[in-house]
């Protein structure tokens, strides 16, 4: 494109908007080749880390330290796509009966969207595991909630009836056993999260006539069987 | 490597100007945002340090190499575009092949292209300097921004998570160490950044004028 350096071509007016035009338009033909290139490859990491999370969630073992194919052979083998019976919620299948359930929920966090997703059993009274795929929150704080310090709390943890179905609360201060630790210092992560988990539970439950059940409290949350 | 393709400052100058004399941190005080942002954990931090030294070496010696072909009237738009063909590179890689790391920096390798270090060493030196002078100046500028988020971030983790790089550190970890919280809370940047400028301030003293210039 700029073979001849001619002193006389790169005085004329429009040689600044041409040189422009051509390094913008090496550059940015780089930058779509190489994103087209990695399209795929962005695209399964999605898929990896959703399926990851769902297996998570129902408490499937994937082996240890799996690596990506084995995630995806795991999920299509025991997971089923949810349908109209489901509300939305994928099923875990064993022995032909529906083992739990992952439901997918999504909400906004501090910062942006958190999305994850939570296993629950058949009756809707137990949460089998929560597990997150997609969240921006602060790293070393709201972030923290990927952790299996706290994920683990959610696991085989029992349910109140009603629309606040759990609760988390400061460490320290949880008084029945549909409460779990928050994390000290993201506390708006934290409520955030509450609510987008409840909301989830709550609708859920709803639409697959599973509203009146409830493991842990008695309605007036004043159980403590723990 | 000596010499610096016929540039007139040695390696050696350049390394101790860009990591000392005329650090982007405590000399420039340039790219304090992503100090404030990133350095709360040490493993974030070094992705973040890695892909800076990357685009501003590259950006520096690709800037260097156009220079007498751009126009002075359009030179920051074809900068900014070298320096964000750069980021966007990066980050393209993080996602594909690092995901999780990618999810932990969220925006701030995109951020790259606004730090002003990169912008500030193309017009301070790329703009006017042979490309391995820039390439050069570049990569020791890179490293000093990193060596002193590398000292921000290590005790804010340190002290706020009891970890480095995730692993538990003796002591810091067990039931004694009462964790200071604030430390990876935005607070803890400012303070942690406030003292290391500071410290080196003071180390540097009279040499200050000199660096300056």
């Amino acid at each position: 494109m700029t073979e001849k350096p001619a002193i006389k071509f790169r005085t004329r007016r429009s040689f600044p908007v041409l040189y422009m035009f051509a390094v913008t338009f090496v550059a940015t033909g780089i930058l779509i080749g190489l994103s087209r290139s990695t399209a795929g490859r962005v695209e399964a990491n999605k898929q990896i880390l959703f399926e990851r999370a769902v297996l998570s969630a129902l408490g499937v073992d994937a082996g240890q330290r799996p690596s990506p194919a084995n995630i995806h052979q795991t999920f299509l083998a025991q997971v089923k796509s949810p349908t109209e019976s489901t509300a939305g919620a994928y099923r875990l299948v064993r022995d032909g009966a529906t083992a739990a359930y992952a439901l997918p929920f999504a909400g906004r966090g501090f910062w942006n969207e958190i999305r994850g997703v939570m296993g629950i059993s058949p009756d809707g009274s137990v949460l089998t595991g929560v597990a997150f795929y997609e969240q921006s929150e602060t790293p070393g704080l709201g972030a923290e909630i990927v952790k299996p310090a706290f994920t683990e709390q959610f696991r085989n943890l029992k349910l109140a009836g009603g629309s606040s179905a759990l609760g988390l609360k400061p460490a320290g201060t949880k008084t029945s056993a549909s409460e779990v630790d928050a994390i000290t210092g993201a506390t708006q992560t934290c409520t955030r999260l509450e609510d987008i988990l409840n909301d989830a539970l709550g609708a859920w439950r709803r639409e697959m006539g599973l509203h009146e059940s409830g493991g842990a409290a008695a309605p007036d949350g004043s159980g403590e069987d723990g | 490597m000596n010499g610096a393709g016929g540039g007139q400052k040695s390696v050696k100058a350049l390394a101790m100007e860009g990591l000392w004399t005329n650090n982007p941190i405590f000399g420039q005080v340039l790219g304090i945002c992503s100090t404030l942002a990133v350095t709360n954990m040490v493993l974030n931090t070094l992705v973040m340090c890695a892909a800076l030294i990357l685009t501003l070496s590259m950006s520096s010696l690709s800037i260097s190499l156009l220079r007498s072909w751009t126009p002075r009237n359009i030179r920051m738009m074809i900068e900014t575009l070298i320096i964000a063909f750069y980021v966007i590179m990066v980050d393209i890689a993080l996602k594909a092949y690092w995901p999780e790391m990618s999810q932990n920096l969220g925006p701030y390798v995109g951020l790259i292209i606004t730090n002003c270090i990169v912008m500030g060493r193309a017009e301070a030196c790329a703009n006017t300097q042979p490309p391995l002078t820039a390439l050069v100046d570049g990569f020791f500028n890179g490293l000093g921004y990193s060596f002193m988020l590398l000292l921000v971030a290590i005790p804010r983790e340190l002290l706020g998570m009891g970890t480095i790089m995730g692993f538990a550190a003796p002591y810091f970890s067990g039931p004694h160490w009462d964790k200071w919280i604030i430390m990876v809370m935005p607070p803890g940047a400012f303070f942690m950044l406030a003292l290391a400028v500071w410290l080196f301030r003071s180390i540097q003293g009279p040499q200050q004028k000199e660096g300056a210039k």
